[in-house]
């Protein structure tokens, strides 16, 4: 160990003694942030930030040197994050955590953090290093990928299901219609009317399971045919939400059918996690309407309302924040309408936050998201 | 009154639509198994064959093409439904550019009967 270490230094004394400023270049042009806090000093300041740095945080070096790094810390940033980083300075052990971060401009971002004690040669305490690596469009790419696994996934199951389903189906309907013109005694007639009757609901909600596999959601194309692709997603949400929240569905305002341009999967996608949401903000025992609307001929607008406790103006931006929901709901990655969002901007469409369905209560109103996007129909 | 034969691996299934073509007058034999299904057929003359296009034991695709490759052979009536993680709308489309009728399960009764009778009336 003794020996690496002496090794170490070593080059690196050579590498100052024939280039005087490389070991600076290296710090200066390293594509990790590197931040560096004086250990002797109270509370740990900055002394050193590179430009990588202040190309992910958005703060110039005279702006941070001097201060402690917590100023990137904000509201929704995890406090047990914080105290995970605290213990380990406590303890001068390194640490890796991930924790959102916030730019100067107050964009929130995900930070990976790795910080580190550094000892010098004689086992000093004699600063910390931070490297900071802003994974948000992995994050979200990851959880992306994570819904459309899971949307294929369901696609598959579902078509297997619907189909045994159907196997065991189709002998109830048939042979009780069969034999239902035979039966004189009319009260059990009526019985049978009633197991008949059951039975091709069965079989429309497994033809429902069905649509959902029909390819649909495996396939590659950018287009989305409104309203069939909204009411398969819909469907589907209806499987995924508890039966006590009350989804309707209107498409009075379109002509006929609409195309958007984006893939299927990634539509059900946004879909499932707007309504999962609304669902959410309702305790699951609300209302969510959604309806689509031909603005022009240009664009589209879908509208999910519901009626929860809504969302007041100043705070409507900040819940496509990453992580802002995650709070709410113990079992959501807190990614969601990030991920809605991020997916409707690439397809050159936008969500907009307005105000919502009436409360039960009468006094305020829910939230409605609109996604505003091109119509190429 | 025609001479159908029935080819599909699930009893309950087979039986009800065996039934139900009896009930209208037809002559039915069952089998649940494709290959079975095809030894049957090439001892009998039949007027109209229901195949099952997913049993496990063969596949009903086989069979729809094997019947029809002969030229002038019975009539022939693809069903779909059964297997498990199947793509049961590809394997339709393929053996419905073969076959003379295809039904989707559940099918009611009557496009049953009605399938069969239009098959058959000439
Ligand atoms: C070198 C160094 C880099 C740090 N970088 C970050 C950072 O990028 N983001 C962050 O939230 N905290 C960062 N911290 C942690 C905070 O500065 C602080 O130690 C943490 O908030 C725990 O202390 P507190 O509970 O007193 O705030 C860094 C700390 C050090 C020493």
């Amino acid at each position: 160990m003794q020996k690496r270490l002496d090794q170490g230094y070593a080059a690196l004394e050579r590498i100052a003694d024939d280039s005087p400023d490389l070991l600076k270049s290296l710090l200066e042009g390293s594509p990790d942030t590197v931040s560096v806090s004086d250990a002797r000093l109270p509370d740990l300041p900055l002394t050193y930030v590179n430009p990588s740095f202040t190309r992910t945080t958005g703060y110039s070096a005279d702006e941070v040197l001097g201060r402690n790094c917590r100023f990137l810390q904000g509201e929704d940033t995890n406090r047990g994050d914080v105290a995970k980083i605290r213990k380990a300075i406590e303890a001068r052990q390194p640490v890796d955590v991930v924790l959102l971060n916030y730019r100067k401009s107050g964009e929130p971002f995900i930070n990976s953090l790795r910080m580190a004690p550094i000892f010098d040669k004689s086992s000093q305490l004699s600063a910390y290093l931070g490297i900071q690596r802003d994974i948000t469009e992995e994050r979200l790419q990851a959880e992306r990928n994570i819904g459309q696994n899971r949307l294929e996934a369901l696609g598959t199951a579902s078509g297997a299901l619907a189909h045994q389903l159907n196997n065991l189906l189709h002998p109830v309907t048939s042979l009780i219609s069969l034999h239902l013109p035979d039966i004189e005694d009319a009260g059990i007639r009526k019985d049978l009317e009633m197991a008949h009757y059951s039975a091709n609901q069965a079989a429309d909600l497994s033809d429902n399971l069905l649509g959902l596999s029909r390819g649909s959601f495996q396939d590659s194309s950018d287009i989305t045919t409104l309203p069939a692709g909204l009411i398969r997603a819909v469907d589907l949400v209806r499987l995924m939400l508890p039966p006590t929240i009350t989804i309707e569905t209107s498409f009075r305002n379109i002509s006929g059918e609409l195309n958007v341009p984006i893939n299927e999967t990634l539509f059900a996608q946004v879909l499932i996690n707007i309504i999962t949401n609304a669902s959410q903000a309702t305790k699951h025992s609300g209302k969510i309407r959604i309806e689509v609307a031909e603005h022009d001929s240009s664009r589209v607008k879908i509208s999910i309302s519901d009626n929860g406790p809504g969302i007041p103006p100043s705070l409507r931006e900040k819940v496509f924040s990453p992580f802002y929901s995650k709070s709410n709901s113990k079992n959501s990655s807190g990614l969601g309408l990030s991920v809605a969002l991020q997916i409707i901007n690439k397809v050159d469409g936008q969500i907009i936050v307005e105000d919502g369905l009436i409360q039960p209560n009468g006094d305020g109103f829910g939230c409605m998201f609109i996604i505003d996007i091109p119509n190429i129909t | 009154m025609c001479q159908i034969l029935l080819i599909d691996d699930m009893q309950p299934v087979r039986h009800a639509i065996a039934a139900t073509l009896r009930k209208a007058g037809h002559d039915v034999v069952e089998t649940d198994d494709g290959n079975k299904g095809l030894e049957i057929a090439a001892k009998r003359q039949f007027d109209l064959i229901i195949t099952d296009i997913m049993m496990p034991a063969s596949d009903g695709t086989d069979v729809v093409f094997a019947l029809k490759s002969g030229g002038s052979g019975p009539k022939v009536v693809a069903m779909s439904g059964g297997g498990s993680g199947i793509a049961a709308q590809d394997a339709l489309s393929l053996s419905a550019s073969r076959a003379d009728a295809v039904l989707k399960k559940p099918f009611t009764n009557e496009v049953l009967i009605e399938t069969v009778s239009s098959l058959t009336s000439n």
